[in-house]
């Protein structure tokens, strides 16, 4: 009888699975055509238009950097794209550091800055700014954003207040209208957004765009979720590109298992990755499974953690939660992600990841940490009822 | 200056009530290297996107990038590799070629696939590798360093403006963590298959014997070891298929931590008590206690994969299905072959004790490691 040795025969069983646990190997190919075309390139992102611009940024061209920089910016955001607002940061890193730098284009870096979640570095920048031109309007306001994102309510309102006088005073109506609903007085902001919405009919579009977000966030907080879809749409209608208020659509479509809304909402504007999550939730909701998408995303997490960029932290907790069902990585990435963001979303999410993850202290914690926040929203309200049965 | 400053607000005001920023696919290229003695090889994979950036490659400026003008960029690519990237070995530097150019389609879109060698003279006992690709362009681009030596550990560094060099010591003995990594990489369900499946052996390595008066003796006949296989996998499967059920359908939920950690000290018991024979007659009794524990184990894999809100109770008896034939599988390769030896006294002193010895040991390193949260 042909013998195989046992000690092999039981070596070979633990090295099957360790040989099965090879990650799949790249698989390159060689085009066989040479006209075969193999990417679509844009005119901003080509080697030529990269390299006048940065010959006008180190020719301290200002006008032209500055017009750059700020379409790199808004196409970044737009598009979901973060190459741009890397061009942007590259252009603005030729322009020296120092007294000499204006104040526009210190502005101009702390919006970039911001784009990048780099909160406390862009405050910085900013007060910079302000130092050498205390009328920036600009610069109140994108502190008084920032702040508010992080969740200091007070100083974003001093900061909103600060643009009464140093532009439209609707903007800094608007601004603080956004505060106050955050900071406790949910219902009296709602009341003054609804009062000023006549004025804000009459204003620019990108003005009017953002009173609906606003309206939009504050309905629904306030639970009137049909006033709120009215405005989201509203706003959509207004600027069908501004991706954030189509995820927060889909967020509520979601909420109301309307998946389907979902999906027909966030269609055609996947290529951004805050829609393109809502997008896979909706269909993970619905029994659908589209591996490579998930999997895509999941390899941007895992790079970007790698890169130590916490870009993505709120998505995850959600892609987390809703898609991939692991309930100890939404916890990780909602805890690193509120040391970073304190929206109402962010308390939700928050709250979902520690009570799927089961875990008494991480619960306690959360409920703490929401607990001193002034904000009222009947969806966090719920999640808490579950919460304190 | 209003001008400026609507243009600013309508740039701003993007953000404003955003915040939430796109989840972005940055930029990053992957630089993979080898190292088999003195020889260096690997590959440099570049976004198309970004190498369009870098270099001129679309001749034409007609926004298509075809295979012809990428090829046609070889050689200039070829000789502005030096400013991009750089290897040296012990701090003399090492000359970086370029074999082939080749395509990649990763997940998140097209990249150039530039095959590279290096000779360092000796074997290395450290590389150093500089990143500036792109930096005076993309402050975010980053270079994905994975460097291995032949056949065995990897270590990864992130390359950017922040740290464009990196010097490793690529035989350097690996981490347990990193070993642990290589393996988790996205075959997390094999690895949570795995220990049910040595569970399993555990308790099937002396079931082609008896203990009798402290001694190991060959079971007499087929039937005696099949009664006790069918035993000890029914009494499994009942019980993880109980457990698997409550906890995937929402009844019952246990913190994996505590889940992973409970089926790693599993098998250390089940590998022990073949080492030291506390329980000999009724293995079926720990398959059943210790079956309940792995189901919530496999609830946790089907949790991940996620269960559709249709079809939820058929998707459940699915999967629990492939695990039974998983099993089935494993009883039916490995009993017959565990009954033919059982008579030669190499099977206790060469594969139950040592057999039980590792697994015991590998499964003390899981729970350690899952009980510390690694």
């Amino acid at each position: 009888m042909h013998r195989v040795g046992p000690r092999r025969l039981g070596a070979l069983f633990l090295l099957a699975g360790c040989a099965l646990a090879r990650p799949a190997v790249a698989a390159p190919w060689r085009p066989a055509d040479d006209a075969q075309v193999l990417e679509t390139l844009t005119r901003t992102g080509s080697a030529q238009a990269l390299q006048q611009a940065a010959q006008a940024a180190d020719g301290r061209d200002f006008t032209v950097v500055s017009r750059l920089v700020r379409a790199y910016i808004e196409r970044s955001r737009r598009e979901g794209d973060p190459r741009l607002l890397g061009y942007a940061e590259g252009l603005l890193q030729r322009w020296p550091d120092g007294a000499g730098a204006p104040a526009e284009i210190l502005l101009l870096r702390a919006t970039a800055l911001q784009s990048r979640h780099a909160f406390d570095e862009a405050l910085d920048v900013l007060d910079r700014a302000l130092q050498q031109q205390p009328d920036l309007g600009q610069a109140w306001l994108t502190r008084a954003t920032i702040l508010r994102v992080q969740g200091r309510y007070p100083q974003a309102a001093d900061a909103c207040e600060q643009l009464r006088d140093r532009s439209a005073p609707f903007v800094a109506t608007l601004c603080g209208l956004g505060v106050r609903g955050l900071a406790g007085e949910r219902d009296d902001a709602l009341s003054g957004l609804l009062a000023i919405e006549r004025e804000a009919a009459a204003q620019a579009p990108a003005v009017r765009r953002w009173y609906q977000a606003e309206l939009a966030d504050a309905l629904e907080r306030a639970g009137r979720m049909a006033d709120a879809e009215r405005a989201y749409r509203l706003g959509l209608e207004i600027d069908p590109q501004d991706v954030s208020l189509r995820a927060a659509y889909a967020d509520l479509l979601i909420g109301q298992a309307r998946y389907e809304d979902a999906i027909a909402l966030t269609d055609g504007y996947v290529r951004v990755d805050v829609v393109q999550l809502r997008h896979l939730i909706a269909q993970v909701r619905l029994g659908q499974v589209p591996h490579q998408a998930i999997d895509a995303m999941d390899e941007t997490f895992r790079l970007a953690r790698l890169r130590g960029q916490p870009l993505h932290q709120r998505e995850e907790v959600l892609f987390a939660l809703d898609v991939r069902r692991d309930a100890q990585r939404a916890l990780a990435a909602a805890q690193a992600n509120w040391q970073e963001q304190r929206e109402p979303i962010d308390a939700r999410v928050l709250l979902r990841a520690a009570l799927a993850a089961n875990d008494a202290t991480s619960e306690r914690e959360a409920l703490a940490q929401i607990g001193a926040l002034p904000v009222q929203d009947t969806r966090l309200q719920a999640l808490l009822a579950t919460a304190n049965p | 200056m209003m001008r400026t400053f609507k243009l600013a607000l309508c740039v701003l005001l993007g953000v404003l009530c955003a915040a939430p920023v796109a989840a972005h696919r940055a930029s990053d290229s992957f630089v993979t290297l080898t190292v088999d003695g003195a020889p260096i090889s690997g590959q440099w994979e570049i976004a198309l996107r970004d190498l369009a950036a870098a270099d001129p490659v679309d001749a034409d400026g007609d926004l298509r990038l075809t295979w012809g003008e990428l090829n046609a960029a070889l050689p200039a690519l070829r000789l502005r590799l030096h400013d991009w990237l750089r290897v040296d070995a012990d701090g003399a530097p090492c000359t970086l070629v370029v074999d082939d150019l080749l395509v990649n389609d990763r997940l998140d879109g097209r990249y150039a696939w530039l095959s590279l060698s290096a000779v360092c003279g000796d074997v290395p006992r450290q590389l150093g590798v500089d990143y500036r690709f792109l930096a005076d362009i993309d402050p975010g681009h980053r270079g994905i360093l994975v460097l291995a030596v032949a056949g065995g550990p990897t270590q990864t560094a992130v390359l950017g403006p922040q740290q464009p060099r990196i010097v490793l010591a690529p035989g350097a003995t690996s981490r347990l963590s990193q070993f642990n990594d290589y393996l988790r990489e996205g075959v997390h369900h094999i690895w949570v298959g795995i220990d049910h499946v040595l569970f399993l052996l555990s308790l099937l390595l002396p079931a082609v014997l008896l203990r009798d008066a402290r001694r190991w003796r060959p079971v007499p006949d087929l039937r005696t070891a099949l009664v006790e296989v069918t035993g000890v996998v029914t009494a499994f499967t009942l019980a993880h298929s109980v457990t698997l059920s409550l906890a995937a359908l929402d009844v019952v939920r246990l913190p994996s931590r505590l889940v992973e950690s409970a089926i790693a000290a599993s098998v250390v018991l089940a590998a022990a008590n073949n080492l030291v024979p506390v329980v000999t007659r009724r293995r079926w009794a720990m398959a059943i206690v210790f079956g309940l524990v792995h189901g919530f184990g496999f609830a946790s894999v089907l949790a991940e994969m996620g269960l559709p809100t249709q079809a939820r109770l058929l998707s459940l008896i699915g999967f629990n299905v492939g695990v039974e034939v998983g099993q089935v599988a494993i009883v039916l390769v490995f009993v017959p072959l565990a009954y033919v030896f059982r008579h030669s006294t190499k099977y206790e002193r060469w594969l139950l004790r040592p057999g039980s010895a590792i697994l015991a040991m590998l499964a003390l390193v899981w729970l350690i490691e899952r009980a510390v949260g690694l």
